[in-house]
């Protein structure tokens, strides 16, 4: 019987051609891996792994930057064809990033898709977490990171848990129901509620 | 073609989500539509601003755009 999904030594190898969409995150990866570490989270996990439907931007978690490595990682994206939707220098575009704010980056000439990049630290305890506990997935010869499945799947449920959340978590539970783990799920579930209860109180 | 295997009556959106992804498990030609489907999106995406911002500057337009739209 054929399998669209195997683990081999940790990596979740999913058996589909690249699109055109991971070309574009592929293109974007290899730019900013020469800057920074990051981590893929949110829609782009569930359509990277077969969920049909489509998306304006793939959200990536990287953390926040010197001004003088953002600057270093701004003029390499536009060098490389990229343009920045928050503006056309560094200087004007770091007011953003010191801020916490997201910045997003599309292919030249075109407005869709775009790579959000959403700035964390240490005191973003939940995304800490995720980026400090990455998952290495493969599609061919296009190898990055995202979080572990479960918790990708309760951060959609419990946190973002909009009706394209909860739908892109009954994909992830489905399609990965013989990998899933108890332990896991019961490990992440305490990062995330206390993500939660900090919203609350705030 | 390959068809989908029903393992229950679907109801919701939410009942076909998982109805595929149980599909897509030992169906990698799935995978095939999905490819499809991204690319057209990509496609139309492309070609309507090329066309909304034809023979202007389409970082300005964009960006006008976006702001219109609280972007």
């Amino acid at each position: 019987m054929e399998k669209s999904y195997g683990l081999k030594e940790g990596i979740l190898i999913i058996e589909r051609d690249l699109t055109e969409l991971d070309y574009f995150v592929r293109d974007f990866l290899q730019v900013l891996k020469n800057h920074s570490d990051y981590l893929i989270v949110s829609g782009f996990v569930s359509i990277s792994t077969g969920r049909t439907r489509a998306t304006e931007d793939v959200d990536i978690l990287v953390p926040v930057p010197d001004k003088e490595k953002f600057k270093e990682l701004f003029d390499d994206l536009i060098k490389n064809n990229f343009w920045c939707y928050q503006g056309e220098n560094f200087g004007e575009v770091y007011l953003y990033v010191e801020d916490m704010q997201s910045i997003r980056f599309a292919r030249k000439d075109q407005m869709f898709p775009n790579m959000e990049i959403i700035f964390i630290n240490e005191s973003k305890k939940a995304k800490y977490y995720e980026f400090t506990h990455p998952l290495k997935i493969k599609i061919k010869d296009f190898e990055f990171k995202i979080p572990p499945l479960e918790f990708e799947i309760l951060y959609k449920e419990i946190i973002l848990a909009g009706k394209k959340d909860i739908e892109d978590a009954g994909h992830l539970r489905n399609l990965f129901k013989e990998i899933l783990s108890k332990d896991r799920f019961e490990e992440y579930e305490k990062v995330i509620i206390d993500e939660l209860n900090s919203y609350k109180t705030k | 073609m390959n068809k989908i295997k029903l393992s229950k009556i679907p109801k919701t959106d939410l009942d076909y989500v998982e109805i595929y992804a149980e599909n897509l498990k030992t169906n990698p030609e799935l995978f095939k539509q999905q490819k499809m489907l991204i690319e057209s999106q990509m496609k139309s995406s492309r070609s309507f601003f090329q066309n909304l911002f034809k023979g202007k500057d389409f970082k300005t337009e964009a960006r006008k755009y976006l702001k219109e739209r609280g972007g």
